[in-house]
């Protein structure tokens, strides 16, 4: 993830916006902007792409006709793979929950008293997240080389035998 | 509804602020300015037998209640959201919308009160 993480909080609710990007601040040096419609939030991506989503599930409380949720969800995760997706809503019903995650969306957060406290640790999770998957291609990487290295060996002695220039050992 | 006992309780938000007077006075001016909108769309939609815009705005609403520690009101709006959703008992929603317009202006006049005494 970039030095400075840069987050867009989506929901149609001004005060909810508030309240999470005021806690999220407080918590670390994260770049936030917020957005009240998906679509506003899907053209400032085109422009820099975040980090990091948090996204209301129901997006259409002051404009009927708003894309909803799970389409924004759908279209930042078609576009933008790497892009974590915080799904946001009131409702705490298993299959909304269920139904984001499907379309890949990172974690699922209920609104209400503890939402703030989860949105925090759904921060440190994706970080987590990344950093272990960091480490992980890091070693993947590191042990398809040390791979290419002994295939390398191998058949450089297959060539130095093939050529007389090293004995077979006597064991062999 | 009992009287006497406030319809808020600020504890949550207090805490989530950290104290922080000004947060605490810009969240409960977002929400005296929001929630007079809401609660007339709401009574519109019921007008207009829109359920879904009912169960929306209702649902919309909820939360932020909560914030406010206006747990019975926010039950109230629960429950209009059910109603609107399962479109069940719709002939008791305008007596759910009447009870959350009366229990809103106590819970306005708890919280013009709360502004006062944060002094922003």
């Amino acid at each position: 993830m970039a030095d400075r993480t840069l987050v867009y909080i989506v929901d149609d609710e001004p005060m909810q916006r508030d309240m999470l990007k005021d806690h999220l601040s407080k918590m670390s040096n994260y770049e936030i902007h917020d957005f009240p419609t998906g679509e506003e939030c899907l053209a400032a991506a085109k422009v820099r792409v975040p980090n990091v989503v948090f996204l209301d599930y129901n997006l259409n409380s002051q404009v009927r006709d708003a894309m909803d949720g799970i389409d924004v969800l759908k279209e930042l995760k078609e576009i933008y793979p790497e892009m974590e997706v915080v799904m946001i809503s009131g409702q705490d019903r298993i299959e909304v929950a269920v139904n984001t995650m499907k379309y890949g969306a990172f974690d699922y957060i209920v609104k209400g008293e503890g939402s703030f406290l989860r949105a925090e640790k759904a921060m440190f999770n994706i970080y987590r997240y990344h950093r272990l998957q960091g480490s992980a291609n890091r070693y993947k990487k590191l042990m398809t080389f040390f791979g290419i290295g002994m295939l390398l060996m191998v058949l450089l002695v297959i060539y130095l035998q093939s050529q007389g220039l090293i004995n077979t050992p006597s064991w062999y | 509804m009992e009287t006497g006992k406030p319809l808020t309780d600020l504890s949550y938000l207090r805490n989530l602020t950290g104290g922080a007077s000004d947060k605490m006075s810009k969240y409960i001016r977002m929400f005296l300015s929001g929630t007079p909108v809401s609660l007339q769309q709401m009574e519109m939609y019921h007008l207009n037998k829109d359920w879904s815009g009912l169960r929306q705005s209702a649902h919309a609403l909820k939360p932020q209640l909560g914030y406010f520690g206006a747990k019975g009101t926010e039950s109230i709006v629960k429950e209009i959201e059910r109603m609107a959703d399962e479109q069940s008992d719709l002939e008791k929603i305008p007596q759910y919308l009447e009870n959350f317009r009366k229990q809103y202006e106590i819970i306005e006049a708890e919280l013009e009160i709360s502004l006062k005494e944060l002094g922003n």
